[in-house]
């Protein structure tokens, strides 16, 4: 029973795992040749072209901002959202349910509709053509807000209130107790947040006209367009996938870089005291 | 308790600033705007003219039918498939949880448009999916195959990140538990069912909540990969949005489809978090 779900998980992975393999072949091959059925690793030419044409494109500019923006906007949100997380799990104020509920409430609304209003502010604000304009109102996400109080909620009350009697201040309780045992939490909320904020694309679009602004999707993107003609029926596959090899590379690395903190669990280190 | 009181809105300040300025701000002029008829220079006031519109228009009426058809079919996949994923591969030797982790995580690792070119690329009439399947199917070209198409990419996508956020709750289900379990003779299934599964509930109706809303979402697929067709057959509401407000320049109008859309989805989330709320949180 146990070896038949491990199966059928490995199986889904698998599958998962095929287009990448195929995809990384692909990068190396001409339209003409993805075109031809079977795919195939082996017998078709072998050809940097893809890559060639897509580093005539400032793409290592595009990669630094991706790298840019993703950071600050990591750096920016999980700190900002730990400590409301913390109030929302740990304190008692007045309105909590209610601001708690408003906050939860501006999850379901859509993107696109604050979409306008938000580029009008970022224009007010001269922000306009800037890396600032496009991870600036990344500052609160609800998800990572809510993440954080589920995760706190369960730091017992006894670890604060000792603190408490030993004379803790605030801060230090928060740095000393709440930012250690949250440290699974934050890492894994710092990477999804960074993949989430690498992945931007719709308002990253839209705030910068300028071409060494882009960030990696939006440059790509905006490349395989002009490279395919903007001909959506006979897209430019074979430079999609040199694109896509060369964006994966760096999200991989955080990824992997990522997985040796995740997720230590929470009584692995807070039980045994 | 005063002095509690003072201290947790000092640790929610910043995120309140932030929040008001880039979130309640947008709302609140949204929601003006959608009484306007507006564009990009001039600003008309038509009361609740673009409202009449929203529910008059077959086109936006049929983009919130197949918006809900996405909800019904994927919002359960993408909550529960990772459940079941995330469970099972917990168990697994670090190395193999590592790769099976990797291997679900590679879609939300590569940026939409690239995914939605790469699927275009497998799913065309003379892709690698038909030479499979030995036929010449028109998967993202045809009624009803394109909605299915669509809805097994976007599960395919999705489950990444719900498989990480459920492997982190299951780090922090209290081993104790597990021991006591044992003690007790319970074999895993019993395991699973009374201790798992319970102590990770809330995560798990938490992560219906974010399903429910993401999903309500879907726009960039449909729009990369179909156009919203054949047939508005895969058009959903925020893709009218989209066009409406960035290809038509109808700001106010596309507005006014935001703010029914955002209480239809309100809603929805209201009730599912009264009966689906996983406990005690």
């Amino acid at each position: 029973m146990k070896y038949f779900g491990f199966i059928i998980v490995i199986l889904g992975a698998l599958i998962l795992l095929i287009p990448l393999g195929l995809l990384i072949a692909g990068s190396f091959q001409t339209n003409e040749d993805l075109s031809v059925m079977p795919p195939s690793v082996f017998n078709k030419t072998f050809t940097l072209e893809n890559y060639e044409r897509m580093f005539r494109y400032p793409v290592w500019r595009w990669l630094l901002n991706s790298i840019f923006i993703s950071m600050c906007s990591v750096c920016l949100s999980v700190p900002i959202n730990v400590m409301a997380g913390y109030a929302f799990a740990k304190k008692k104020f007045k309105g909590k349910e209610i601001l708690f509920g408003i906050f939860l409430f501006t999850m379901v609304i859509p993107g696109q509709i604050t979409l306008i209003p938000s580029f009008m502010l970022m224009r007010y604000m001269g922000l306009y053509n800037s890396l600032l304009a496009m991870w600036l109102p990344s500052g609160v996400s609800a998800f990572i807000l809510f993440f954080f109080r589920q995760y706190l909620t369960k730091i017992p009350d006894e670890l604060l209130d000792m603190a408490t009697i030993d004379g803790a201040g605030e801060v230090t309780k928060f740095i000393k107790i709440i930012v250690p045992l949250a440290a699974p939490a934050i890492v894994t909320m710092a990477i999804l947040h960074f993949v989430g904020a690498w992945g931007g694309f719709l308002w990253q679009m839209l705030v910068v006209s300028r071409t060494e602004l882009y960030t990696l999707p939006v440059g790509t993107t905006l490349m395989i367009f002009a490279e395919s003609k903007n001909n959506l029926i006979d897209k430019d596959y074979a430079i999609t996938f040199a694109a896509a090899v060369f964006s994966f590379i760096p999200v991989l690395l955080i990824f992997i870089f990522g997985q040796r903190f995740y997720m230590r669990g929470l009584f692995q280190g807070a039980s045994k005291g | 308790m005063k002095k509690t009181n003072f201290t947790a809105w000092v640790f929610l300040a910043p995120a309140l600033l932030f929040f008001i300025v880039f979130s309640i701000y947008p709302i609140i002029r949204s929601i003006q705007l959608s009484f306007y008829e507006a564009d990009a220079i001039s600003q008309t006031f038509v009361g609740f003219g673009n409202y009449i519109k929203v529910f008059t228009t077959p086109r936006i009426l049929n983009a919130f039918l197949n918006t809900g058809k996405f909800m019904v079919v994927v919002v359960p996949c993408v909550t529960f498939i990772p459940l079941f994923i995330a469970m099972i591969g917990y168990r697994m030797p670090t190395a193999l949880q590592t790769g099976v982790r990797f291997a679900y995580y590679i879609p939300v690792l590569t940026a939409g448009p690239i995914v939605a070119m790469i699927w275009s690329w497998l799913m065309n009439p003379d892709g690698v999916v038909n030479f499979i399947v030995g036929k010449q199917v028109f998967w993202l070209a045809s009624n009803p195959a394109a909605f299915w198409t669509l809805s097994a990419m976007i599960i395919s996508v999705d489950m990444g990140m719900t498989i990480i956020i459920y492997m982190a709750a299951l780090s922090t289900v209290n081993p104790e538990l597990y021991d006591a379990a044992r003690l007790d003779g319970c074999n895993q299934f019993q395991e699973d069912l009374y201790i798992t599964i319970p102590s990770i509930l809330p995560t798990v109706a938490f992560m219906f909540f974010v399903k429910l809303v993401g999903v309500s979402q879907v726009w960039m697929y449909p729009f990369m990969m179909t156009g919203g067709g054949p047939n508005y057959g895969t058009d959903t509401v925020v893709l009218e949005i989209y066009l409406q407000a960035f290809q038509y320049g109808k700001y106010g109008y596309a507005s006014a489809i935001g703010v029914v859309f955002t209480i239809c989805v309100a809603i929805l989330a209201t009730i599912q978090r009264r009966y689906f709320k996983g406990g005690t949180e």
